[in-house]
């Protein structure tokens, strides 16, 4: 699996996924955080989205990437 | 100046180009300059990848966006999908620019086209045309009328 950077895993193994807040909207990240179970967001951060999945699949945190991706278009 | 010119975009381009290749975390990390494609351009290029490649967005603080692509197959191309990625944006970029030159022509073949199937609306827009002269008019007529008041003796 690819252990791109901005893709970490906390103490406990979950993922954690940092995403540019100039390039990704916190209005979609919002709506799917609040949609789907599992899914934390920390949006305290300067210059980053902090965002937890309750999952130690790095796969599933890819899959996510994309999913967000996506809905961005 | 033409040279000049060419040669900024010759700089341009060299600065759109592959940052690195991570073979052994098997990522590619493109860069790109957001002055030559907009966001709107990478995620609508990404979009087309999403079904090959797993896609995440950096940016720096001089305007350059990072694009990291990881194949979601073991063992493919890394440069081929990065260059094909470029192609991608190039395509694109083309799409926007060209849909924002001939946006005016298709908004006034979309209206022909709706005023053909409903005449009384051809009307409408007519009449209102013509209101709209007339008010400017009479509007302009009111400014002269004031510019040209007789002078008091």
């Amino acid at each position: 699996m690819a252990k791109i950077p901005f893709l970490k895993k906390d103490k406990n193994g979950n993922i954690i996924i940092f995403l540019r807040k100039n390039l990704y909207s916190y209005s979609i990240i919002r709506g799917i955080v609040k949609s789907v179970e599992g899914v934390h967001l920390k949006s305290s951060l300067k210059e980053y989205f902090r965002i937890k999945l309750e999952t130690k699949d790095s796969k599933k945190g890819l899959e996510f990437c994309n999913y967000l991706f996506s809905e961005h278009r | 100046m033409c040279g000049f010119a060419q040669i900024i975009n010759l700089l341009v381009i060299m600065d759109n180009f592959i940052d690195f290749i991570d073979k052994k975390n098997n990522y590619i990390k493109l860069k790109v300059n957001s002055k030559v494609y907009s966001l709107a351009t990478i995620f609508a290029a990404g979009y087309t990848f999403l079904d090959k490649v797993y896609i995440l967005l950096d940016k720096d603080s001089k305007g350059n966006i990072f694009i990291f692509l990881s194949p979601q197959k073991k063992n493919s191309n890394l440069k081929k999908i990065g260059l094909e990625f470029f192609n991608e944006l190039l395509n694109y970029s083309h799409y926007f620019s060209t849909s924002k030159t001939n946006s005016e022509t298709i908004k006034l073949i979309l209206q022909r086209a709706l005023f053909s199937a409903n005449p009384s609306m051809s009307r409408e827009v007519e009449d209102k045309y013509i209101d709209n002269l007339i008010d400017k008019e009479l509007g302009e007529n009111k400014e002269n009328g004031k510019n040209t008041l007789p002078k008091k003796r």
